[in-house]
């Protein structure tokens, strides 16, 4: 078991000659819940996108599950990091049970059908995600959250160790997103798994990751335990905002509150 | 869609309908055969007459229809996958146009005064290939040169665009090159399976049974591709080698048909979406399906084309719109109202 789930070193990336990283390193631990905030445009999925092998980088290395990625053959890869980007497409007559079954990709032989593996581990993430009812609907019959569930489903139907996430809980009301978050910890502690979340939501943050990788303008501000690195001090010079950490009766975690734009 | 029939299930109709329409277009020509007779000589056990009529005149053209068109099914399939478009077709891409140019000027190029080619007729299949995949190989190259924007549509309108040029240039060719060439060529142009033998029959049916375990081999890729290219990508697709082999793949097979029977249009555009509405993009046995709708459309087109004005015969190409057109259409309206 490598000691990082992925490291990057002096990671440079563009789009199109717009800079999207400007040398970046990062350790990420394993079997830990690791989210990137920040601002929009601060290069937090771009970062995902390069440790997934999604976009080229300029320049730097990176290594993911303790091996290089450009040693990972795209199914080994694929086994061992499953990812959900921002806005995944499919299309509409597909049924929810084929999308989950997509899924299982890197693990299917090349002319068998389905093994008792794979059927297994498909229903495995149907019922986790709560979609086994829905399993026989198309995706153009499902409400905005269904659908979010559903590409979740496929995500983790993949069955790798390491799951990058870009902005989940997109789509999702309150209850399901915390709901899809208490998934994402039990995932973590039972089966120790690894996540990279992407979350706009700070409190999200708060309350859920290990670990918090703070980005702005394509750098990276902070990285480490998630109360060292949620300080008024950085999320109100990374945001911009006025807040304040409280600490409340009864919760283990403290809330971030903000009012406003930092003035002056 | 009703999940609890078997894939296979699925094929009987067009199955079924394919056989049919393969005995009457056997059966039907200059003299009449009934079903019965054609059953009988093609199984051996009919006069001696019957049999050199089934078998030496009358198959070769059957076959080669069923055999074109199904390429020109399986490749439109593969497009439409590979682009992400159900617009994107052989003759949509270019890709059909680009054989044609490779055939005429292999004709130009290897003819003697005499009406005669000068080296082997089995090179031209060749030089559709080559055709081809420099048509559809620029279609790519365009579209990937230009950043940005929807890549799909910007792959469909380079395709018109080029698919535009392989026709003017011909067209030119046919006016410009040698006279003694120009009928042989103008069959090129809407594609005709009339000069069938048994050569044509099984050249063809070498490169489907080439692409057979090829397809069956691709079958999952093929359908993860359905998926955005991040989404397919991140389960395990190594996408760009997909696209290149599955697009050769695309490009070989429009070839080859094109080679022997011209080129046919419609056929690789409507007969996956037939087969999509009939049997399910999702199901086992789409390009199977999608392979035999292609075969009846061309085998149905040739058999109106020479039955519609006797002794005239019209090009098989002209006719292929007039079959797969309505039935498009009919699948689209009552697909329309099924999702509504």
């Amino acid at each position: 078991m490598p000691e990082f789930m992925a490291r990057l070193s002096d990671v440079t990336a563009a789009y199109d000659g717009t800079p999207a990283l400007s040398g970046i390193s990062l350790d990420l631990p394993d079997n830990r819940i690791v989210a990137f905030c920040g601002p929009n445009g601060s290069g937090k999925s771009t970062a995902l996108r390069v440790m997934r092998g999604l976009h080229t980088v300029e320049s730097g290395e990176i290594s993911v599950a303790g091996r290089a990625l450009a040693d990972w053959s795209p199914k080994d890869l694929a086994r061992q990091v499953a990812m959900l980007s921002q806005s995944p497409q499919a299309p509409s007559d597909l049924t929810v049970e084929d999308l989950v079954m997509m899924g299982r990709f890197a693990h299917r032989g090349r002319f068998s059908g389905p093994s008792a593996e794979d059927v297994a581990a498909c229903g495995a993430a149907l019922q986790i995600t709560e979609m086994t009812e829905l399993k026989h609907r198309s995706i153009a019959q499902l409400s905005g959250g269904q659908l979010q569930r559903a590409w979740v489903a496929m995500t983790l139907a993949q069955n790798a160790p390491r799951i990058f996430l870009d902005e989940p809980t997109n789509h999702l009301d309150v209850a399901h997103a915390f709901e899809l978050l208490d998934l994402i910890r039990h995932l973590s502690r039972a089966e120790n798994r690894s996540f990279v979340i992407v979350l706009h939501d700070l409190n999200m943050a708060m309350r859920y990751a290990d670990h918090v990788v703070l980005f702005k303008q394509g750098a990276v501000t902070a990285s480490g335990p998630t109360q060292d690195v949620l300080t008024e001090d950085a999320v109100s010079s990374v945001f911009g905002i006025s807040c304040r950490i409280l600490q409340l009766d009864g919760l283990d975690r403290p809330v971030i509150v903000s009012w406003g734009k930092k003035r002056g | 869609m009703t999940p609890a029939i078997p894939s296979a299930v699925r094929l009987a109709p067009v199955l079924g309908l394919l056989v049919l329409v393969t005995i009457a277009a056997i059966g039907i020509g200059s003299s009449f055969m009934p079903p019965e007779r054609v059953v009988s000589a093609l199984i051996g056990q009919g006069p001696r007459m019957d049999e050199v009529i089934v078998w030496k005149l009358r198959l070769p053209r059957v076959l080669l229809a069923v055999l074109a068109g199904a390429a020109l099914a399986l490749a439109g399939a593969l497009l439409q996958r590979v682009v992400r478009n159900p617009m994107a077709s052989p003759s949509v891409l270019g890709i059909s146009d680009g054989a044609a140019v490779g055939i005429l000027l292999f004709l130009w190029m290897f003819s003697d005064q005499g009406n005669n080619l000068t080296v082997s007729v089995h090179w031209q299949p060749l030089a559709a290939i080559l055709g081809a995949s420099t048509f559809g190989g620029l279609v790519m190259a365009l579209a990937l040169a230009d950043r940005g924007g929807n890549r799909s549509l910007k792959i469909i309108l380079y395709g018109i665009a080029l698919a535009a040029l392989a026709k003017a240039v011909v067209t030119l060719l046919i006016i410009l090159g040698p006279v003694y060439r120009a009928s042989q060529a103008l069959t090129w142009l809407t594609g005709s399976v009339g000069a069938a033998h048994w050569d044509d029959v099984l050249t063809l049916a070498l490169g489907l049974a080439l692409a057979a375990p090829f397809l069956a081999s691709q079958r999952l890729v093929l359908r993860q591709l359905v998926l955005d290219p991040e989404s397919a990508a991140t389960t395990g697709v190594p996408l760009e080698r997909a696209q290149f082999i599955l697009l050769a793949a695309a490009v070989a097979l429009t070839a080859v048909a094109t080679a022997h029977v011209g080129a046919i249009g419609f056929v690789g555009l409507v007969a996956p979406h037939i087969a999509r509405v009939m049997h399910g993009q999702f199901r086992s046995f789409y390009l199977l399906s999608t392979a035999l709708t292609g075969s009846l459309i061309v085998l149905s087109a040739d058999l109106l084309a020479r039955t519609i004005a006797p002794p005239l015969e019209l090009p098989t190409g002209a006719l292929t719109a007039l079959v797969g057109a309505p039935l498009f259409l009919y699948l689209l309206i009552k697909g329309r109202r099924y999702h509504a």
